[in-house]
């Protein structure tokens, strides 16, 4: 018999929180969860978070490479159905069929493009409510580490072994990953919602904008372990989940995230600089507004003096 | 028994040896003979000569009086037998023709205090003998008190009776007496000056007080007895007897700790129950959890009782402390697996805590303190037959984490627990025993915000029982037992405004059981009883996190009945019983068991003991898993265990046994499904991946395993070496593979060792290692780009091991006793080793490195109990 969830292990860690806080103290300074320190794809923005049947949504996939160690890309999208993509029930094509192959250029970040063409006969299936079915996947792995991919590459024609091989693997994310090393491979999971509801009442992405404190712009250096403010404007629709996430590849957020409240719609934090110096710091700002929506910002400073 | 002694002279001349005690009669039943007015003759020797020579009384004796005699007017004279030594000691005494009414006793008490010129051989030589003696008890003149006091325990002011107190005078002269029931002793006729008054017995250090007599003065003295710390009789006892009184039971494995046996023993912090842990079959539950994981079985699938009725926990939240005070318990007796059919709706084992049953000596009290709790006990008898008691404790945890956890927005209230009892006992005129207890527990964790009224999360666990118990012994064997408990027990968690769950009960129970053991010349016995627990169930689980809220409620009823009996022929006995077990709710579920079981035992050899057992053992669905109104699933049937079980118990000499036990638990029909829901008391933590299908009845397990325990018991040291080897396994639904059980734990050991030394100081220690729990490792995870958290990806199941526990506890006390009370100081160090033991696995945010919750630093735990 497994383990079962239950309100235990809050419980429990509580409570030995509390002792073993008395004897360790309380931590402060930049939240470690801010400091993206490997391969990782870090978001998925489309160019609509509510998409019809039969539209085609563009997507864009932000992965961070902190190492520079270089990475293949695997982009696919299916519908997703319990713990399995289910296109092959539904009509058009197998979930590989889309799949999109792409290469890390050995910078820290880079940001990928892709289509997704959403199945005409989910019609049958949505209506005005919208319904997060829409799964988009991407796999990131470091050169030689992911069949899936050298899969992918070499496009097997429909019906052969490897072609039943790779839908094997592309419908089952989960248990792909059971085979695939923990460093070096990271695999992102962004879902779109599918309504027939009227492009004006669909939900839109968030706008997101950067400032220093006063509207200033933000300094283009820091010294280390230097802090910089930032302010985060939302535009667009407001709902209490707004929140914008923050990612860094050296140093760290205050905070991993931080909510923007709707009288000022502005989400505050603090950036503290690494100890060392860097030439460039990548900052990552990814807004969403808890209705489906996601905006994406990123700045650029470098840690020079001390 | 008289001694054999070496025989120098004639037996002729032994024979004819007699003399009279002309001394006058005691007139009180403590007073020793003053000196003579008429001197009594010496022992008439058979042949006097210059040669060989009788031994000469040189003191007359100082018999006390029998007060019953005294105040009858009874007279006496006790024709005795008196073995000296070449020394001139008495060293035997033979009554030779009793003549009752206490002076028998009296007469042989005052001789061992006479003083004899010692008889001389043929050579000249002192020498052994054996003289005839009549000792007269005589009303006519009574000798003057000139000594009296009275004889108690130091600490505690009990009086002890039936102790022998001697005097010891001016050249060597002796007298003895005894205490009376009320302890009081004297002493008549002593001549004046310096004496020594002595009392030596077990278990107390030797005792003498300087007293100087004086003419026409009763001096009078209280000696206070101070229990010898380097003496124990510390036992954590197995018994597989099947007794007379309160057991009729033939159980293959018993463990009984009684409160004064385990109080001292390292690790437990002085906890009657907690102690319990160190036993074998009991795996290593995890810190703070206060669960029992006894035989591979889930911690709720055994059972806590109190006199026989269920309690829904014995342990305060986080198992520090259990929640009834140690003072109120007689005995915890702890149960693994094949027990009577006095106990049902269990899978796992049963440990029933009994409370004492006779009423106190005397008025007694205890306040004890340490640093995270206090607790105090307080008995008064109020007549002969009727003594009352209230008791209670209460943590204080959370005063000083508080404010050190507290910030501007947040108030932390760690936890926070109290227990409360007030009970009435009374021994009726009809030979029956009546127990009236109310007993409480409340406990709570809050975090709450900075103005205390906004609740971010809180956990609370309480219940109220108001208990009736009657124990009557009709005699010959026979005694009956009715128990009625009831009362509410409440469960809750609630996590900021935007979810609760409670669990609530309001229960009653009703036992009623006639039993007659077994004993020397009554081969048959048994018991017959019904257990019935009635009562309303509630249950709501609403957190959006787990899906759609739970909510229901309904009435229970679970009617039980038991019969079994007990047969002994030669050194083998039997004892067959069987347990019927029903359970409706009125929302529309009903099922019902027949549970057969059977044990044996036989005496082989000398002292070896065989032992078998086997039998059905049933649980029972709980309200959530059977109510439409939780999803439940309206024809679950109930869970259910074959256990069977072998064992042998050899005594070691009279100091040590070594007992071996082999068992194995057939689960079927378990209740899986839903593991996706918020609830209540499982664990360890989830790791998954988990079940969320309907529950269904799919669940089948397998446990088997070895249990040894090796006990030494000193005169100042006390030993147990606990091991249990088992393995524990489950398959959760029909398709899927079998798994190691959560709780596997296939080595755990137990060493512990208590030494008292001088100055009634005491040390201990104790060891413990047991296996680490399994768990399903991460392999890999997926980031989800909306929540911005990882979700792990699950390897094999239970595939993987939490590395083992290991740690070392210490422990040293020292007992102060004054005339009124005693004071006992303690450190009882956990984990001394700094051992960092893994509680919970865990891992970081990206499941890229484990994160576990470590074990509990060294916790250096001092307190001070006062006992009066």
């Amino acid at each position: 018999m497994r383990a079962s969830t239950s309100l235990w292990p809050l419980v429990q860690s509580g409570l030995l929180g509390v002792i073993l806080a008395t004897s360790v103290g309380c931590a402060s300074g930049p939240n470690q969860d801010t400091l993206v320190d490997e391969l990782r794809v870090l978001a998925t923005l489309a160019t609509t978070p509510e998409a019809q049947p039969g539209e085609r949504v563009g997507l864009q996939t932000l992965v961070v490479d902190p190492e520079q160690r270089g990475f293949d890309l695997l982009l696919w999208s299916c519908t997703f159905a319990g713990e399995q993509c289910v296109e092959s029930l539904i009509g058009e094509g197998e979930p590989w069929a889309g799949a999109i192959v792409a290469e890390g250029s050995g910078e820290t970040s880079g940001l990928f493009a892709s289509e997704l063409d959403v199945n005409r006969q989910l019609e049958a299936f949505v209506g005005d409510e919208p319904l997060p079915i829409l799964q988009t996947w991407a796999l990131a792995c470091e050169p030689g580490l992911c069949p899936a991919i050298e899969l992918a590459r070499a496009a097997p024609a429909p019906g052969t072994d490897e072609a039943k091989r790779l839908v094997k693997l592309l419908s089952e994310p989960f248990v792909m990953l059971e085979d695939l090393p923990l460093t070096g491979v990271s695999l992102g999971l962004r879902s779109l919602s599918v309504s027939t509801r009227a492009p004006e009442v669909r939900a839109q992405n968030p706008t997101l904008s950067l400032t220093g404190p006063g509207g200033a712009a933000l300094p283009a250096e820091v010294a280390p372990e230097g802090e910089v403010d930032v302010l985060l404007t939302f535009g667009g629709a407001r709902d209490d989940d707004r929140a914008v996430w923050l990612y860094t590849d050296a140093g760290g957020f205050l905070d991993a995230s931080v909510g923007a409240p709707d009288a000022d719609d502005v989400a505050r934090s603090t950036y503290f600089a690494p100890a060392k110096p860097k030439e460039l710091v990548n900052l990552w700002f990814i807004g969403v507004d808890g209705l489906g929506g996601v905006a994406l910002l990123s700045h650029q400073l470098a840690v020079t003096g001390g | 028994m008289t001694p054999t002694m070496p025989m120098l002279l004639l037996l002729a001349a032994t024979s004819s040896a007699r003399a009279d005690d002309p001394a006058p009669a005691q007139p009180q039943a403590e007073a020793p003979a003053p000196p003579a007015p008429a001197a009594p003759p010496p022992p008439t020797p058979a042949a006097p000569s210059a040669g060989p020579r009788l031994p000469e009384l040189l003191e007359p004796p100082v018999p006390a009086y029998p007060p019953a005699a005294l105040a009858a007017g009874r007279e006496a004279v006790v024709p005795l037998e008196l073995g000296i030594d070449d020394k001139g000691v008495v060293i035997a005494v033979r009554v030779v023709e009793p003549v009752g009414e206490g002076f028998d006793e009296a007469a042989t008490l005052a001789a061992r205090g006479m003083r004899w010129a010692p008889a001389v051989d043929a050579r000249g030589a002192p020498a052994s003998a054996v003289v005839q003696y009549n000792m007269r008890f005589s009303a006519a003149a009574l000798p003057v008190k000139v000594l009296e006091g009275t004889l108690r325990e130091g600490g505690t002011r009990q009086v002890l009776g039936g102790v022998m107190v001697e005097a010891l005078g001016p050249e060597g002269r002796r007298a003895f007496t005894e205490t009376d029931e009320q302890g009081r002793f004297s002493f008549v006729g002593l001549p004046p000056g310096p004496w020594q008054v002595s009392v030596q017995v077990e278990p107390y250090e030797p005792r003498s007080q300087p007293v100087t007599l004086k003419d026409g003065v009763v001096v009078g003295v209280e000696l206070y007895l101070t229990r010898d710390s380097r003496r124990v009789n510390l036992t954590a006892s197995e018994t597989i007897e099947v007794t007379d009184g309160r057991s009729a039971a033939a159980e293959v494995v018993e463990r009984r700790l009684t409160a004064d046996e385990i109080k001292y023993l390292p690790g437990s912090g002085g906890d009657v129950v907690k102690a319990v842990q160190n036993l074998p079959g009991i795996a290593r539950a995890p810190l703070g959890t206060g669960q029992l994981i006894i035989r591979g079985t889930a911690p709720e699938d055994s059972r806590f009782f109190l006199d026989g009725s269920p309690i829904p926990l014995v342990f305060h939240f986080g198992g520090l402390t259990s929640v009834l005070n140690n003072d109120l318990i007689d005995e915890v007796r702890y149960l693994p697996g094949n027990y009577s059919v006095r106990y049902g709706r269990a899978l796992g084992g049963v440990v029933d805590i009994t409370t004492k049953s006779t009423l106190p000596e005397r008025s007694n009290g205890a306040v004890s303190v340490d640093i995270y709790q206090s607790t105090f006990f307080v008995q008064q008898r109020v007549n002969d037959r009727t003594a009352i008691s209230a008791s209670g404790r209460r943590s204080y945890i959370d005063a000083v984490l508080t404010p050190l956890l507290s910030s501007d927005t947040l108030t932390v209230q760690a936890p926070r627990y109290y227990d409360a009892q007030v009970q009435v006992i009374h021994e009726g005129a009809d030979n029956a025993f009546y127990d009236v207890l109310f007993f409480m527990s409340d406990d709570e964790f809050r975090f709450l915000g900075a103005d205390e009224d906004e609740v971010f999360a809180a956990f609370g666990d309480s219940f109220l029982r108001g208990r009736l118990r009657r124990l009557g012994r009709p005699g010959d064997g026979w005694q009956h037992e009715s128990t009625i408990a009831f009362g509410p027990e409440t469960r809750e968690f609630q996590f900021g405004d935007i979810s609760e769950a409670y669990e609530k009960r309001l229960l009653v129970s009703v036992r009623d059981e006639l039993s007659r053991g077994l004993s020397a010349d009554r081969p048959i016995g048994g018991r017959v009883g019904v257990d019935l627990l009635a009562g309303q169930d509630a249950l709501l689980f609403d957190e959006a996190r787990f899906g759609e809220a739970e909510e229901a409620e309904a009435l229970q009823l679970s009617p039980g009945l038991y019969a079994e009996g007990t047969a002994r022929i030669g050194r083998f006995t039997v004892q067959p019983g069987l347990r019927a077990d029903g359970l409706i709710y009125d929302s529309g579920y009903s099922g019902w068991t027949l549970d057969p079981r059977v044990s044996a035992k036989a005496v082989v050899g000398a002292s070896t003991v065989l032992k078998a057992a086997v039998g059905k053992y049933s649980g029972q669905p709980t309200l959530r898993q059977v109510d439409p109104e939780s999803d439940g699933t309206q024809d679950l049937r109930f869970p259910r265990a074959l256990q069977s079980s072998v064992g042998v118990l050899q005594p070691l000499g009279g100091r040590a046994s070594v007992e071996l036990t082999a068992f194995t638990s057939q689960l079927s029909e378990l209740v899986v499904g839903r593991e996706d829901r918020l609830r209540f008391f499982t664990g360890p933590p989830p790791v998954g991946p988990f079940d969320t299908g309907a529950y269904a009845n799919d669940g089948v397990g397998f446990v088997c395993g070895v249990e040894g325990l090796i006990k030494y018991t000193g005169d100042r040291s006390i030993g147990l070496l606990s091991v249990t080897g088992s393995h524990s396994q489950r398959r959760d639904r029909p398709d899927e593979p079998t798994e190691l059980f959560a709780y596997d734990q296939p080595l755990v050991v137990n060493g512990l060792w208590s030494q008292k030394l001088a100055r009634n100081w005491r040390v201990g220690g104790r060891v413990r290692h047991s296996s680490g729990n399994p768990y399903t490792p991460v392999v890999n995870r997926v980031y989800d780009l909306e929540s911005r958290a990882f979700a792990p990806v699950y390897g094999e199941r239970s595939s993987a091991r939490i590395d083992a526990f290991t740690s070392i506890d210490l422990r040293i006390d020292k007992t102060y006793t004054f005339k009124n009370w005693a004071l006992e100081t303690y450190l009882d160090i956990q984990n001394a080793t700094f051992s960092k033991n893994i509680e919970v696995i865990g891992w970081n945010t990206d499941y890229s490195e484990l994160d576990p919750v470590y074990s509990n630093p060294p916790l250096p735990v001092f307190g001070f109990k006062g006992t009066w």
